[in-house]
């Protein structure tokens, strides 16, 4: 059997027929007339995590905007409403400071009254002039004060006498007297008004504007010279100032001397020791024997025995070393002590607050139980 | 190229009238349907139509429409719908195949129809890889040289796969067609 032979026969026989070669041409030509094949970018789809992402963001950004636009009326309103209530609390307390002040400080106190709220404008009951009118005033005292300096040299040109000119008074003289009383006047209310309000931001006032002073009193053989008297206190405090110097000086008299004419024992005591021992009622006797005892306690005061604290601290690992007084001992199997010796000190594990005795020896540390059975030997590493 | 020239119309209908039951067959080999055979003849010349490409010779355009139709086949018999088909439709294709093959020509010699029959069916057993080998090297007449530059296969590859389906046909032409005696491959 020839397979070639075979095979193209039988492959033959899967040939199409006519019928199916034309509607496959047809077909063909069909989808060849539609035009080109789109392009793979034209065909790939839509990236649609890109469009997710970019979408995302610009909503975000749209909602941000959208509320901010939305809020922004609002802490607008906000504000101004705090504003409002910040400058009526402001004038409402400008008000009550000038009232305050000129019912306390008016009349014939201004000075008190600008002292005390200097700061603020309204607060000065007799005077209302603002940083602006001063700047002004000062600005127009300066300007006026040319003609002062100038006054000399007018005065040659032009005599100041009437009688020099002939009892007649010139136009000149007649502006420069108005002039020099005009700046006289203004160069007064400004001092007065810088004084007022600058003096008034010093803390300290001086002892003539200081009403609060007693009155001036005249002491005898100064014609003429006022003091100012003592401020007028209330009588308890005058008291109490008083008997400070009063007790005082009693105490140092006591002190001295004792009641026998002998010598006292607690000089140089302090006085409110003396005064708490008073009030309890002891005698300076008892106070000299109680203070004898205690300097006889102080010299034969001894240092205490150490603590646990202080005592060297034994720490037991359980793993064949251990820790004593800060050095490390490890284990030796090969001291055999013979007997626990006499002078051994009892301490007490950290670890397990158990009481061992120990002896250390050098670098050997032997170490028993609270019935002296030997638990083992250290040496220092 | 949006539309065809009258004179590119006529070219390209004798090329696909001359080719087109070649590259029919090819598919078939490879897919074992008919439906999917003719809409892989129908892609093939499309692309060549599209492709425009000037041929040196009718070698070389053979040899074009054999690559892509080969490569066109792998495509579709790798696509999810032809995985997932049930083998037994396959069958069946072939046997309406066979069948209508056999009656074509049952009048003349009901045994050669049976035994062709038979060849066609063996070869259809094959595994898909070998099929198209079997088919080009010896309906097409190809070398392996030819198959290897048609397939992007080496030709060791195809040598061996021809061998392979060799001895993989012996057991099924006997098995089909009873054949005792010895197969001239």
């Amino acid at each position: 059997m020839n397979f070639k032979e075979e095979y193209k026969k039988s492959a033959d026989s899967i040939s199409p027929d006519k019928e199916a070669i034309d509607r496959m041409k047809a077909a063909v030509l069909a989808k060849a007339a539609e035009g080109p094949e789109r392009s793979a970018a034209e065909s790939r789809t839509l990236p649609l995590k890109r469009i997710a992402i970019i979408g995302g963001a610009a909503a975000a950004c749209a909602v941000i905007t959208i509320s901010a636009i939305s809020l922004l009326p609002s802490i607008r309103s906000a504000n101004d409403l705090v504003e409002e209530a910040s400058s009526s609390a402001v004038s409402m307390t400008d008000n009550a400071i000038s009232d305050s002040s000129a019912a306390n400080d008016g009349g014939d106190k201004p000075q008190m009254a600008c002292a005390g709220f200097c700061s603020e404008e309204s607060a000065c009951a007799d005077y209302d002039a603002t940083e602006t009118d001063i700047i002004e005033s000062v600005e127009m005292a300066v300007s006026a004060a040319e003609p002062f300096t100038a006054e000399p040299e007018a005065a040659e040109a032009f005599p100041a006498e009437p009688s020099a000119a002939g009892g007649q008074v010139n136009d000149y003289q007649t502006e420069q007297e108005e002039a020099h009383a005009f700046t006289a006047a203004v160069t007064a209310e400004i001092y007065e008004s810088t004084y007022e309000c600058v003096d008034t931001t010093a803390p300290v006032l001086p002892s003539q504007t200081n009403t609060d002073a007693g009155a001036a009193v005249q002491l005898p053989g100064t014609d003429g010279v006022m003091t100012a008297s003592e401020p007028d206190m209330p009588d308890e405090a005058q008291d109490d100032r008083k008997e400070e110097p009063t007790e005082l000086a009693e105490t140092e008299e006591t002190t001295e001397l004792t009641d026998d004419g002998r010598g006292n024992p607690t000089v140089g005591w302090s006085p409110d020791y003396v005064i708490e021992t008073a009030e309890i009622g002891e005698t300076l006797d008892a106070i000299s024997e109680e203070a004898t005892s205690e300097a006889g306690y102080y010299e034969t005061y001894e240092a205490p025995a150490p603590t646990e604290s202080s005592a060297p601290k034994l720490v037991l690992t359980g793993k064949g070393w251990l820790t004593y007084d800060g050095e490390r001992y490890n284990e030796d199997a090969e001291i055999i002590p013979a007997e626990p010796p006499e002078l051994i000190v009892k301490r007490q594990n950290v670890m397990d607050k158990r009481f061992y005795y120990v002896n250390l020896d050098g670098d050997i540390l032997t170490l028993y139980d609270e019935k002296m059975n030997f638990i083992g030997a250290y040496r220092k590493r | 190229m949006d539309t065809l020239s009258l004179s590119a119309a006529e070219c390209f209908e004798q090329v696909m009238e001359f080719y087109m039951p070649m590259v029919y067959r090819i598919a078939f080999t490879r897919l074992a349907n008919r439906g999917d055979a003719e809409d892989v003849t129908q892609e093939v010349f499309l692309r060549y139509f599209r492709a425009g490409i000037t041929y040196q010779s009718e070698e070389h355009r053979k040899a074009w429409l054999i690559r892509c139709a080969v490569n066109c086949a792998n495509s579709a018999a790798g696509s999810a719908w032809n995985r997932h088909r049930a083998a037994g439709d396959v069958l069946d294709n072939l046997s309406e195949q066979n069948g209508e093959a056999g009656y074509s020509d049952c009048e003349e010699s009901f045994e050669k129809t049976e035994r062709r029959t038979a060849v066609l069916n063996a070869v259809m057993r094959l595994p898909d890889k070998y099929r198209t080998v079997i088919h080009l090297f010896y309906f097409e007449d190809m070398s392996i040289t030819q198959i290897s530059g048609a397939t992007g296969l080496g030709e060791s590859t195809v040598k061996s796969q021809l061998s392979r389906a060799r001895k993989l046909l012996k057991p099924l032409l006997m098995e089909y067609a009873g054949y005792t005696g010895e197969v001239d491959f």
